[in-house]
Protein backbone atom coordinates (compact mmCIF):
# COMPACT_ATOMS: atom_id res chain seq x y z
CA UNK A 1 0.00 0.00 0.00
CA UNK A 2 1.22 3.70 -0.71
CA UNK A 3 1.22 6.55 1.60
CA UNK A 4 -1.53 8.71 1.21
CA UNK A 5 -1.22 12.29 1.66
CA UNK A 6 -3.55 15.59 1.55
CA UNK A 7 -2.46 18.25 -0.18
CA UNK A 8 -5.41 20.56 -0.60
CA UNK A 9 -8.29 21.31 1.79
CA UNK A 10 -11.02 24.05 1.39
CA UNK A 11 -14.45 25.20 2.79
CA UNK A 12 -17.59 27.24 2.17
CA UNK A 13 -18.61 29.17 5.59
CA UNK A 14 -21.62 26.83 7.30
CA UNK A 15 -24.59 28.52 7.87
CA UNK A 16 -28.49 28.59 6.98
CA UNK A 17 -29.10 29.09 2.78
CA UNK A 18 -31.77 27.68 2.24
CA UNK A 19 -31.80 29.14 -1.31
CA UNK A 20 -28.25 27.87 -2.16
CA UNK A 21 -28.29 24.37 -3.77
CA UNK A 22 -25.57 21.45 -2.92
CA UNK A 23 -24.05 21.79 -6.75
CA UNK A 24 -23.30 24.98 -6.02
CA UNK A 25 -22.00 24.79 -2.60
CA UNK A 26 -19.82 21.40 -3.47
CA UNK A 27 -18.59 23.36 -6.31
CA UNK A 28 -17.07 26.44 -4.57
CA UNK A 29 -15.37 23.70 -1.71
CA UNK A 30 -13.96 21.93 -4.20
CA UNK A 31 -12.35 25.09 -6.42
CA UNK A 32 -11.46 25.89 -3.07
CA UNK A 33 -9.14 22.94 -2.37
CA UNK A 34 -7.88 22.69 -5.76
CA UNK A 35 -6.71 26.58 -5.68
CA UNK A 36 -5.41 25.47 -1.87
CA UNK A 37 -3.51 22.58 -3.65
CA UNK A 38 -2.38 24.59 -6.72
CA UNK A 39 -3.79 22.02 -8.88
CA UNK A 40 -5.81 22.04 -11.78
CA UNK A 41 -9.22 20.51 -11.82
CA UNK A 42 -8.13 18.29 -14.90
CA UNK A 43 -5.74 16.40 -12.70
CA UNK A 44 -8.26 14.38 -10.53
CA UNK A 45 -8.88 11.07 -11.71
CA UNK A 46 -12.07 10.64 -9.11
CA UNK A 47 -13.93 11.68 -6.39
CA UNK A 48 -15.70 10.13 -3.46
CA UNK A 49 -18.50 12.59 -2.34
CA UNK A 50 -20.39 12.26 1.09
CA UNK A 51 -23.97 13.45 1.69
CA UNK A 52 -27.03 12.37 3.55
CA UNK A 53 -30.32 13.47 2.30
CA UNK A 54 -30.21 14.46 -1.31
CA UNK A 55 -31.63 12.57 -4.53
CA UNK A 56 -29.04 10.09 -6.33
CA UNK A 57 -25.98 11.52 -7.95
CA UNK A 58 -25.52 14.43 -5.75
CA UNK A 59 -21.59 14.21 -6.36
CA UNK A 60 -21.56 13.92 -10.12
CA UNK A 61 -23.98 17.00 -10.10
CA UNK A 62 -21.16 18.61 -7.94
CA UNK A 63 -18.28 17.75 -10.10
CA UNK A 64 -20.63 18.90 -13.58
CA UNK A 65 -20.71 22.45 -11.84
CA UNK A 66 -17.13 22.11 -10.99
CA UNK A 67 -16.19 21.51 -14.85
CA UNK A 68 -15.51 18.02 -14.02
CA UNK A 69 -18.13 16.06 -15.84
CA UNK A 70 -16.95 12.28 -16.89
CA UNK A 71 -14.80 12.15 -13.78
CA UNK A 72 -16.11 8.64 -11.72
CA UNK A 73 -18.12 9.55 -8.63
CA UNK A 74 -18.60 7.75 -5.46
CA UNK A 75 -21.35 8.43 -3.98
CA UNK A 76 -21.46 7.71 0.33
CA UNK A 77 -24.12 7.32 2.59
CA UNK A 78 -23.58 6.79 6.37
CA UNK A 79 -25.42 9.16 8.07
CA UNK A 80 -23.80 11.85 9.97
CA UNK A 81 -20.73 9.97 8.60
CA UNK A 82 -21.05 10.17 5.05
CA UNK A 83 -17.93 12.24 3.87
CA UNK A 84 -15.50 10.30 6.21
CA UNK A 85 -17.07 7.01 4.47
CA UNK A 86 -15.62 8.63 0.95
CA UNK A 87 -12.45 9.74 2.56
CA UNK A 88 -11.80 6.46 3.84
CA UNK A 89 -12.64 4.72 0.77
CA UNK A 90 -10.70 7.49 -1.36
CA UNK A 91 -7.82 6.49 1.24
CA UNK A 92 -7.89 3.20 0.02
CA UNK A 93 -8.63 4.42 -3.20
CA UNK A 94 -5.17 5.77 -3.68
CA UNK A 95 -3.20 3.83 -1.08
CA UNK A 96 -4.31 0.47 -3.39
CA UNK A 97 -2.61 1.96 -6.68
CA UNK A 98 -6.03 2.55 -8.24
CA UNK A 99 -5.81 6.76 -8.30
CA UNK A 100 -3.13 8.62 -7.94
CA UNK A 101 -5.41 12.01 -7.32
CA UNK A 102 -8.90 12.41 -6.19
CA UNK A 103 -11.27 14.75 -4.26
CA UNK A 104 -13.12 13.74 -0.94
CA UNK A 105 -16.00 15.89 -0.83
CA UNK A 106 -18.98 16.56 1.94
CA UNK A 107 -22.23 19.00 0.92
CA UNK A 108 -25.72 19.04 2.55
CA UNK A 109 -28.50 21.27 1.75
CA UNK A 110 -30.60 20.98 4.75
CA UNK A 111 -32.08 24.50 5.30
CA UNK A 112 -34.58 24.37 2.65
CA UNK A 113 -36.43 21.57 3.96
CA UNK A 114 -36.07 21.24 8.12
CA UNK A 115 -36.66 23.13 10.91
CA UNK A 116 -35.69 21.79 14.18
CA UNK A 117 -35.37 17.83 14.55
CA UNK A 118 -34.20 15.71 11.73
CA UNK A 119 -37.17 14.40 9.85
CA UNK A 120 -37.01 10.35 9.76
CA UNK A 121 -39.64 8.59 7.63
CA UNK A 122 -41.70 6.10 9.73
CA UNK A 123 -41.16 2.37 9.45
CA UNK A 124 -37.35 3.14 8.79
CA UNK A 125 -36.03 2.70 11.96
CA UNK A 126 -38.09 1.12 15.04
CA UNK A 127 -36.02 3.36 17.91
CA UNK A 128 -37.65 6.71 16.04
CA UNK A 129 -41.37 5.11 15.98
CA UNK A 130 -41.18 5.05 19.67
CA UNK A 131 -40.34 8.39 19.96
CA UNK A 132 -36.71 8.88 19.74
CA UNK A 133 -35.06 11.73 18.55
CA UNK A 134 -31.55 12.80 18.20
CA UNK A 135 -31.25 14.71 21.28
CA UNK A 136 -32.98 12.15 23.22
CA UNK A 137 -30.33 9.32 22.10
CA UNK A 138 -27.32 11.84 23.43
CA UNK A 139 -29.17 12.77 26.30
CA UNK A 140 -29.97 8.90 27.67
CA UNK A 141 -25.71 8.60 27.06
CA UNK A 142 -25.43 11.75 29.16
CA UNK A 143 -28.22 10.59 32.18
CA UNK A 144 -26.67 7.10 32.18
CA UNK A 145 -22.56 8.83 32.76
CA UNK A 146 -24.08 11.10 34.95
CA UNK A 147 -25.42 8.56 37.18
CA UNK A 148 -22.04 6.25 37.09
CA UNK A 149 -19.52 8.88 36.75
CA UNK A 150 -21.16 12.17 38.66
CA UNK A 151 -20.91 13.82 35.91
CA UNK A 152 -22.88 17.22 36.13
CA UNK A 153 -25.30 19.39 34.20
CA UNK A 154 -22.66 22.27 34.39
CA UNK A 155 -20.09 20.11 32.97
CA UNK A 156 -21.59 19.18 30.21
CA UNK A 157 -23.29 23.17 28.95
CA UNK A 158 -19.46 24.09 29.83
CA UNK A 159 -18.78 21.98 26.71
CA UNK A 160 -20.87 24.51 24.48
CA UNK A 161 -19.30 27.32 26.29
CA UNK A 162 -15.96 25.99 25.33
CA UNK A 163 -16.76 24.93 21.77
CA UNK A 164 -18.50 28.78 20.95
CA UNK A 165 -15.40 30.50 22.35
CA UNK A 166 -13.44 28.50 19.51
CA UNK A 167 -16.09 29.00 16.98
CA UNK A 168 -16.35 32.81 17.85
CA UNK A 169 -12.58 33.10 16.25
CA UNK A 170 -13.59 31.02 13.15
CA UNK A 171 -14.50 32.50 10.16
CA UNK A 172 -15.80 29.38 9.02
CA UNK A 173 -18.63 28.77 11.84
CA UNK A 174 -22.45 28.90 11.09
CA UNK A 175 -22.12 30.73 14.80
CA UNK A 176 -19.31 33.07 15.24
CA UNK A 177 -20.64 34.16 18.88
CA UNK A 178 -19.76 33.50 22.55
CA UNK A 179 -22.35 31.97 24.85
CA UNK A 180 -22.35 32.29 29.04
CA UNK A 181 -22.17 29.32 30.88
CA UNK A 182 -26.00 30.50 32.35
CA UNK A 183 -27.06 31.29 28.53
CA UNK A 184 -26.55 27.49 27.65
CA UNK A 185 -27.93 26.30 31.10
CA UNK A 186 -31.26 28.00 30.94
CA UNK A 187 -32.00 27.63 27.31
CA UNK A 188 -34.82 25.62 26.39
CA UNK A 189 -34.57 22.15 27.64
CA UNK A 190 -35.15 19.97 24.77
CA UNK A 191 -34.18 16.16 25.86
CA UNK A 192 -33.33 16.28 29.89
CA UNK A 193 -30.40 17.18 30.54
CA UNK A 194 -30.02 18.28 27.26
CA UNK A 195 -30.92 22.13 26.60
CA UNK A 196 -31.33 23.97 23.43
CA UNK A 197 -27.44 25.51 23.15
CA UNK A 198 -26.08 21.99 23.85
CA UNK A 199 -27.41 20.54 20.37
CA UNK A 200 -25.64 21.09 16.94
CA UNK A 201 -27.76 23.48 14.84
CA UNK A 202 -29.29 22.35 11.43
CA UNK A 203 -27.43 24.31 8.35
CA UNK A 204 -26.06 24.04 5.42
CA UNK A 205 -22.39 23.71 3.56
CA UNK A 206 -20.04 22.08 2.01
CA UNK A 207 -16.08 20.66 2.38
CA UNK A 208 -13.37 19.27 0.31
CA UNK A 209 -10.13 17.80 0.20
CA UNK A 210 -7.18 17.15 -2.27
CA UNK A 211 -6.31 13.73 -1.89
CA UNK A 212 -2.79 11.93 -3.52
CA UNK A 213 0.43 9.66 -2.81
CA UNK A 214 2.67 11.07 -0.08
CA UNK A 215 5.33 10.44 -2.92
CA UNK A 216 3.29 13.14 -4.99
CA UNK A 217 2.53 15.31 -2.34
CA UNK A 218 5.39 17.59 -2.60
CA UNK A 219 5.08 18.42 -6.67
CA UNK A 220 2.02 20.60 -5.07
CA UNK A 221 2.97 21.50 -1.39
CA UNK A 222 5.66 21.83 1.00
CA UNK A 223 3.25 21.26 3.60
CA UNK A 224 1.56 17.88 2.76
CA UNK A 225 -0.67 16.32 5.22
CA UNK A 226 -0.22 12.75 5.55
CA UNK A 227 -3.03 10.04 6.38
CA UNK A 228 -1.32 8.11 9.13
CA UNK A 229 -4.69 5.90 9.56
CA UNK A 230 -8.45 5.87 8.51
CA UNK A 231 -10.75 3.11 10.27
CA UNK A 232 -14.50 3.14 9.52
CA UNK A 233 -15.83 0.84 12.31
CA UNK A 234 -19.78 -0.62 13.30
CA UNK A 235 -21.19 -0.31 16.52
CA UNK A 236 -22.27 -3.53 17.71
CA UNK A 237 -25.75 -3.32 20.37
CA UNK A 238 -24.99 -6.42 22.62
CA UNK A 239 -21.00 -5.30 23.23
CA UNK A 240 -22.04 -2.02 24.67
CA UNK A 241 -21.42 -2.88 28.78
CA UNK A 242 -23.38 0.25 29.68
CA UNK A 243 -24.32 3.24 27.43
CA UNK A 244 -22.03 5.70 29.35
CA UNK A 245 -19.15 4.36 27.45
CA UNK A 246 -19.36 4.25 23.64
CA UNK A 247 -17.86 0.28 22.45
CA UNK A 248 -17.83 1.14 18.69
CA UNK A 249 -15.42 4.42 19.69
CA UNK A 250 -13.27 2.60 22.20
CA UNK A 251 -12.64 -0.31 19.70
CA UNK A 252 -12.35 1.90 16.27
CA UNK A 253 -9.73 3.86 18.54
CA UNK A 254 -7.14 1.09 19.39
CA UNK A 255 -7.66 0.08 16.00
CA UNK A 256 -6.70 3.55 14.36
CA UNK A 257 -3.80 4.33 16.90
CA UNK A 258 -2.52 0.61 16.32
CA UNK A 259 -2.54 1.26 12.49
CA UNK A 260 -0.94 4.84 12.79
CA UNK A 261 1.59 3.80 15.64
CA UNK A 262 0.61 7.12 17.58
CA UNK A 263 -1.41 6.72 20.60
CA UNK A 264 -3.90 9.17 22.25
CA UNK A 265 -0.97 11.09 24.34
CA UNK A 266 0.40 12.08 20.96
CA UNK A 267 -2.03 13.93 19.78
CA UNK A 268 -1.77 17.89 19.26
CA UNK A 269 -5.22 18.65 17.98
CA UNK A 270 -8.06 17.12 18.14
CA UNK A 271 -11.64 17.41 16.32
CA UNK A 272 -14.72 15.42 17.30
CA UNK A 273 -18.33 15.16 16.89
CA UNK A 274 -19.70 17.01 19.55
CA UNK A 275 -23.63 16.92 17.97
CA UNK A 276 -24.56 17.13 21.76
CA UNK A 277 -22.64 18.41 24.32
CA UNK A 278 -22.73 14.83 26.02
CA UNK A 279 -21.30 13.23 22.96
CA UNK A 280 -18.32 15.21 23.57
CA UNK A 281 -17.36 14.27 26.80
CA UNK A 282 -18.05 10.50 25.85
CA UNK A 283 -16.06 10.80 23.02
CA UNK A 284 -12.58 12.32 24.99
CA UNK A 285 -12.92 9.88 27.45
CA UNK A 286 -13.46 6.80 24.72
CA UNK A 287 -10.98 8.02 22.29
CA UNK A 288 -8.30 7.62 25.61
CA UNK A 289 -7.76 11.39 25.87
CA UNK A 290 -9.31 11.25 29.36
CA UNK A 291 -9.48 9.09 31.85
CA UNK A 292 -13.08 7.29 31.88
CA UNK A 293 -15.36 9.61 33.85
CA UNK A 294 -13.16 12.50 33.58
CA UNK A 295 -14.21 14.05 30.09
CA UNK A 296 -16.54 16.58 32.19
CA UNK A 297 -13.82 17.58 34.17
CA UNK A 298 -11.80 17.80 31.41
CA UNK A 299 -13.99 20.64 29.53
CA UNK A 300 -14.66 22.60 32.81
CA UNK A 301 -10.61 22.69 33.92
CA UNK A 302 -9.88 24.17 30.07
CA UNK A 303 -8.02 20.89 29.42
CA UNK A 304 -9.82 20.64 26.12
CA UNK A 305 -9.65 24.32 25.15
CA UNK A 306 -7.13 26.20 22.90
CA UNK A 307 -4.28 26.49 25.22
CA UNK A 308 -5.13 23.40 27.26
CA UNK A 309 -3.30 20.64 27.16
CA UNK A 310 -5.15 19.05 24.06
CA UNK A 311 -7.50 21.29 22.00
CA UNK A 312 -11.11 19.88 21.48
CA UNK A 313 -12.82 21.44 18.46
CA UNK A 314 -10.76 24.49 17.71
CA UNK A 315 -13.13 24.78 14.92
CA UNK A 316 -16.15 25.79 17.17
CA UNK A 317 -17.08 21.90 16.50
CA UNK A 318 -20.31 20.73 15.00
CA UNK A 319 -22.10 22.63 18.14
CA UNK A 320 -20.65 26.47 16.69
CA UNK A 321 -19.26 25.89 13.63
CA UNK A 322 -22.22 23.68 12.67
CA UNK A 323 -23.20 20.54 11.27
CA UNK A 324 -24.85 20.17 7.97
CA UNK A 325 -24.59 16.26 7.87
CA UNK A 326 -23.02 15.38 4.81
CA UNK A 327 -20.29 18.14 5.00
CA UNK A 328 -18.95 17.56 8.08
CA UNK A 329 -16.62 14.52 8.17
CA UNK A 330 -14.68 15.92 5.44
CA UNK A 331 -14.86 19.73 7.31
CA UNK A 332 -13.22 18.37 10.52
CA UNK A 333 -10.41 17.32 8.09
CA UNK A 334 -10.66 20.30 6.59
CA UNK A 335 -10.20 22.42 9.55
CA UNK A 336 -7.03 19.38 10.98
CA UNK A 337 -5.37 20.07 7.78
CA UNK A 338 -5.35 23.89 7.88
CA UNK A 339 -3.90 23.51 11.95
CA UNK A 340 -1.71 21.18 10.85
CA UNK A 341 -0.36 23.51 7.83
CA UNK A 342 -0.15 26.71 10.45
CA UNK A 343 -3.51 28.49 8.60
CA UNK A 344 -6.12 28.90 11.36
CA UNK A 345 -5.05 31.98 12.71
CA UNK A 346 -6.47 32.96 15.98
CA UNK A 347 -7.74 29.85 16.89
CA UNK A 348 -4.44 28.18 15.57
CA UNK A 349 -2.77 25.56 17.61
CA UNK A 350 0.33 26.20 18.05
CA UNK A 351 3.04 23.76 16.57
CA UNK A 352 0.34 21.00 15.86
CA UNK A 353 1.71 17.93 14.35
CA UNK A 354 -0.59 15.07 14.83
CA UNK A 355 -4.15 15.37 14.70
CA UNK A 356 -7.13 13.25 15.05
CA UNK A 357 -10.64 13.33 13.69
CA UNK A 358 -13.96 11.30 15.36
CA UNK A 359 -17.09 11.47 13.23
CA UNK A 360 -19.75 9.48 14.58
CA UNK A 361 -23.01 8.25 12.52
CA UNK A 362 -26.85 7.22 12.80
CA UNK A 363 -28.91 5.61 15.82
CA UNK A 364 -28.78 1.86 16.50
CA UNK A 365 -31.10 -0.38 18.34
CA UNK A 366 -28.94 -0.87 21.25
CA UNK A 367 -27.98 2.96 21.61
CA UNK A 368 -25.35 2.27 19.63
CA UNK A 369 -23.54 4.20 16.94
CA UNK A 370 -24.04 2.30 13.74
CA UNK A 371 -21.36 4.67 12.08
CA UNK A 372 -17.82 5.66 13.43
CA UNK A 373 -15.09 6.90 11.72
CA UNK A 374 -11.51 8.30 12.80
CA UNK A 375 -8.85 9.62 10.91
CA UNK A 376 -5.02 10.69 12.39
CA UNK A 377 -3.04 12.72 10.32
CA UNK A 378 0.36 14.36 10.72
CA UNK A 379 1.91 17.70 9.18
CA UNK B 1 -46.55 -14.89 16.79
CA UNK B 2 -48.27 -11.36 16.86
CA UNK B 3 -51.83 -10.42 15.75
CA UNK B 4 -53.92 -7.28 15.73
CA UNK B 5 -57.36 -8.85 16.95
CA UNK B 6 -57.14 -7.00 20.04
CA UNK B 7 -56.89 -3.27 18.16
CA UNK B 8 -59.92 -1.33 18.63
CA UNK B 9 -61.46 0.55 15.41
CA UNK B 10 -59.40 4.05 16.10
CA UNK B 11 -56.21 1.86 16.83
CA UNK B 12 -53.33 1.09 14.24
CA UNK B 13 -50.10 -1.16 15.41
CA UNK B 14 -47.27 1.00 15.13
CA UNK B 15 -45.38 -1.95 13.31
CA UNK B 16 -46.48 -5.63 13.08
CA UNK B 17 -45.47 -8.99 14.73
CA UNK B 18 -43.49 -6.75 17.46
CA UNK B 19 -46.04 -7.81 20.24
CA UNK B 20 -48.55 -10.65 21.31
CA UNK B 21 -52.01 -9.75 23.27
CA UNK B 22 -53.28 -12.12 25.81
CA UNK B 23 -56.10 -13.91 25.09
CA UNK B 24 -59.49 -11.82 26.24
CA UNK B 25 -59.08 -8.34 27.08
CA UNK B 26 -55.81 -6.24 28.24
CA UNK B 27 -51.99 -6.37 29.01
CA UNK B 28 -49.84 -8.04 26.50
CA UNK B 29 -47.95 -11.40 26.91
CA UNK B 30 -45.24 -10.35 25.66
CA UNK B 31 -42.69 -8.87 23.25
CA UNK B 32 -41.79 -11.08 19.89
CA UNK B 33 -37.71 -12.20 20.25
CA UNK B 34 -35.54 -14.56 18.70
CA UNK B 35 -33.50 -17.06 20.64
CA UNK B 36 -30.54 -19.01 19.21
CA UNK B 37 -31.32 -22.58 19.03
CA UNK B 38 -27.36 -22.91 19.72
CA UNK B 39 -25.70 -20.39 22.27
CA UNK B 40 -29.51 -19.63 23.72
CA UNK B 41 -29.07 -15.74 23.16
CA UNK B 42 -31.91 -13.47 22.86
CA UNK B 43 -32.62 -10.80 20.77
CA UNK B 44 -35.57 -7.65 20.80
CA UNK B 45 -36.88 -7.24 17.68
CA UNK B 46 -36.42 -10.82 16.20
CA UNK B 47 -32.86 -11.50 13.62
CA UNK B 48 -32.91 -14.21 11.22
CA UNK B 49 -29.36 -15.13 12.55
CA UNK B 50 -28.03 -15.00 15.99
CA UNK B 51 -25.20 -11.93 16.35
CA UNK B 52 -23.56 -13.89 19.61
CA UNK B 53 -22.20 -16.80 18.20
CA UNK B 54 -21.40 -18.73 14.60
CA UNK B 55 -24.86 -20.85 14.65
CA UNK B 56 -25.81 -20.60 11.05
CA UNK B 57 -29.66 -22.31 11.83
CA UNK B 58 -32.12 -19.86 11.52
CA UNK B 59 -33.40 -18.53 15.36
CA UNK B 60 -36.46 -19.82 17.11
CA UNK B 61 -39.24 -17.14 17.98
CA UNK B 62 -39.32 -16.37 21.82
CA UNK B 63 -41.99 -14.11 24.06
CA UNK B 64 -40.11 -12.00 26.32
CA UNK B 65 -39.80 -8.33 27.97
CA UNK B 66 -42.78 -8.64 30.35
CA UNK B 67 -40.26 -6.96 33.09
CA UNK B 68 -37.27 -5.09 32.64
CA UNK B 69 -34.85 -2.70 34.30
CA UNK B 70 -33.93 0.66 33.19
CA UNK B 71 -30.93 1.68 32.53
CA UNK B 72 -31.04 5.38 31.49
CA UNK B 73 -33.62 7.94 30.88
CA UNK B 74 -35.20 11.28 29.51
CA UNK B 75 -37.75 13.21 29.65
CA UNK B 76 -38.56 14.50 25.89
CA UNK B 77 -39.65 18.29 25.86
CA UNK B 78 -39.43 19.06 22.21
CA UNK B 79 -40.39 16.40 19.89
CA UNK B 80 -42.18 15.37 16.57
CA UNK B 81 -45.82 16.73 15.68
CA UNK B 82 -48.48 13.93 16.81
CA UNK B 83 -46.54 13.16 20.60
CA UNK B 84 -48.15 13.97 23.71
CA UNK B 85 -45.35 16.06 25.60
CA UNK B 86 -43.14 15.71 27.70
CA UNK B 87 -42.80 12.59 27.34
CA UNK B 88 -40.44 9.87 29.13
CA UNK B 89 -38.19 7.41 27.22
CA UNK B 90 -36.52 4.62 29.12
CA UNK B 91 -33.36 2.23 27.71
CA UNK B 92 -35.02 -0.57 29.50
CA UNK B 93 -33.17 -3.80 29.90
CA UNK B 94 -34.07 -6.96 29.95
CA UNK B 95 -33.08 -9.90 31.71
CA UNK B 96 -33.63 -13.08 28.71
CA UNK B 97 -30.16 -11.91 26.85
CA UNK B 98 -26.64 -10.41 27.62
CA UNK B 99 -26.74 -6.15 27.16
CA UNK B 100 -30.59 -6.83 25.89
CA UNK B 101 -31.72 -3.14 26.12
CA UNK B 102 -34.76 -1.58 24.28
CA UNK B 103 -36.19 1.94 23.57
CA UNK B 104 -39.56 2.65 25.10
CA UNK B 105 -41.90 4.92 26.64
CA UNK B 106 -42.40 5.08 30.37
CA UNK B 107 -46.12 5.60 31.60
CA UNK B 108 -47.45 6.05 35.00
CA UNK B 109 -44.69 7.73 37.07
CA UNK B 110 -43.91 11.02 37.76
CA UNK B 111 -40.28 12.61 36.86
CA UNK B 112 -39.63 12.56 41.00
CA UNK B 113 -39.96 9.06 40.75
CA UNK B 114 -37.68 7.61 38.24
CA UNK B 115 -34.44 6.34 38.78
CA UNK B 116 -32.50 3.98 36.98
CA UNK B 117 -32.48 0.51 38.03
CA UNK B 118 -36.42 0.58 39.02
CA UNK B 119 -37.65 -2.77 38.07
CA UNK B 120 -40.75 -1.86 34.99
CA UNK B 121 -43.60 -3.91 33.86
CA UNK B 122 -44.35 -4.25 30.10
CA UNK B 123 -47.52 -2.73 28.75
CA UNK B 124 -49.40 -1.59 25.61
CA UNK B 125 -50.30 1.72 24.97
CA UNK B 126 -50.66 4.84 22.27
CA UNK B 127 -47.09 5.94 21.41
CA UNK B 128 -48.55 9.00 19.14
CA UNK B 129 -51.51 9.86 16.62
CA UNK B 130 -51.45 8.98 13.14
CA UNK B 131 -51.42 12.13 10.55
CA UNK B 132 -52.65 9.93 7.99
CA UNK B 133 -55.60 8.01 9.74
CA UNK B 134 -56.08 10.35 12.58
CA UNK B 135 -55.58 6.99 14.64
CA UNK B 136 -53.74 6.34 17.49
CA UNK B 137 -50.91 4.46 17.23
CA UNK B 138 -50.31 1.38 19.65
CA UNK B 139 -47.07 0.39 20.46
CA UNK B 140 -45.29 -1.40 23.60
CA UNK B 141 -44.30 0.78 26.61
CA UNK B 142 -42.78 0.20 30.33
CA UNK B 143 -44.40 1.31 33.75
CA UNK B 144 -43.18 0.83 37.12
CA UNK B 145 -44.02 -2.03 39.00
CA UNK B 146 -46.63 -1.81 41.19
CA UNK B 147 -45.91 -2.93 44.61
Amino acid sequence: MRGVSIVGAGMIRFGKFPSRMIEDMGAEAVIQALRHAGMGHREIQAAFVGNVGQPPNAGQRILDQAGMSGVPVLNHENACSSSSAALRDAYVAVASGEYDRVLVVGAEQMTKKIKGLIPIEDGANLMVDMGMVMPAFFALMARRHMQEYGTTREQLAQVSVKNHRHGALNPYAQYQKEVTLSEVLNSAVIAEPITLLQCTPIGDGAAALVMTTSREARRWTSRPVKVEASVFAAGFSRKEPSVGTIEVCCRAARQTYEIAGIGPEDMDVVELHDCFTAHEILAVEDLGLAPKGEGGRMAVEGTTALGGKIPVNPSGGLLSKGHPLGATGVAQVVELVWQLRGECGKRQVAGAKVALAHNGGGIGPGLELPAMSITILSG
Amino acid sequence: MGDNTNLKEDEILVREGLFVFPEGKGGVTGLVGSRCKKCGDVEFPKRHLCSCCDCEEATEEILIGRRGTLHTYTIVRVGYPNYDLPYTLGLVELPEGKNLRILAQLEGCSEAEIQIGMPLDLTIGKIKMDPATGKKVIGYKYRPVKA
